[in-house]
């Protein structure tokens, strides 16, 4: 389980700093992140909203859907076309199907 | 009190790479709520802003003259890889009726790395994104502090990382 950090901020001279605050073995620590353009700060805001990640392969999947075209995105190093009943074409480098994949029910 | 230094936040990658979703996945984090406006009147209006571009020729002089009136330049540039970009873009002609034109895509998607060579020599920070299938962060790069060569070299790996893909 991934220990619980709170994002706590600090107002020095106008511009804000950023921490990580958490307790590790009864004791409070803190992680400097730095300011908001830092990149460990970015960082952070990044793993926050990593799920957003897949924001993006929803969407795509479902306007391709509807469309009745598949979605098309790499996985292992193969082109994947992802179709609306769930078959799932691996696609090489001269865009020959090399493995299909059928969903289970 | 100093003047609050101008931010501009650019989305950018080749077409279809993901560039609209990006800004809107991150808008409230990344591109730290600011507008997104055209270069041309972001600039214009003098006030920080977001933007999205594919780094073409035609954004280049625009970018300088942002980089000449003060504005820290921030990148966040998405890698998709050369076949994947033209299949998008081939569906997303199908699904959404936007026009693409493969050769023409294909040149673009060259242009857009020479863009961002380019523009290592103005921008203060850019952030090197994975987007084949989710937005995986990859580097982060202060091209000011760093050898122009050596980050020529890291754009390189990246896009040779993501033009390959399996032969059967």
């Amino acid at each position: 389980m991934s220990m619980k950090k709170t994002l706590t901020k600090k107002v020095i001279n106008g511009k804000e700093y950023f921490y990580l605050v958490y307790r590790k073995k009864g004791s409070l620590k803190s992680e400097y992140l730095g300011d908001a353009s830092s990149v460990k700060y970015k960082k952070y805001l990044f793993s926050l909203v990593k799920e957003s990640g897949t924001y993006g392969l929803d969407k795509a999947r479902k306007k391709n859907h509807a469309a009745g075209v598949p979605v098309v995105y790499v996985e292992n190093g193969f082109l994947v076309d992802e179709y609306r009943n769930g078959v799932k074409e691996y696609l090489d480098a001269k865009l020959k199907v090399v493995k299909v994949e059928v969903p289970h029910e | 009190m100093n003047k609050e230094t101008l931010q501009l936040i650019l989305v950018s990658g080749p077409i279809a790479s993901g560039k609209t979703t990006f800004a809107k996945c991150y808008k409230n984090a990344f591109l730290q709520s600011l507008e997104i406006k055209g270069l041309k009147e972001g600039i214009k209006a003098e006030t920080s802003f977001a933007s999205l571009s594919t780094l073409s020729d035609e954004d280049l002089p625009l970018l300088e003259k942002a980089h000449r009136k003060g504005y820290r330049i921030t990148i966040y540039f998405l890698f998709t890889g050369r076949l994947l970009t033209c299949l998008r873009g081939r569906y997303r002609q199908i699904a959404e009726g936007i026009p693409f034109d493969e050769a023409e895509a294909k040149k673009e998607y060259e242009h857009s790395y020479k863009g961002l060579e380019e523009i290592s020599r103005l921008a203060d920070l850019v952030f090197f994104i994975r987007n084949q299938k989710e937005f995986k962060f990859l580097k982060a790069y202060e091209p000011k502090n760093m050898d122009k060569e050596q980050f020529h070299k890291a754009i390189k790996l990246v896009k040779k990382a993501v033009d390959t893909i399996k032969e059967a």
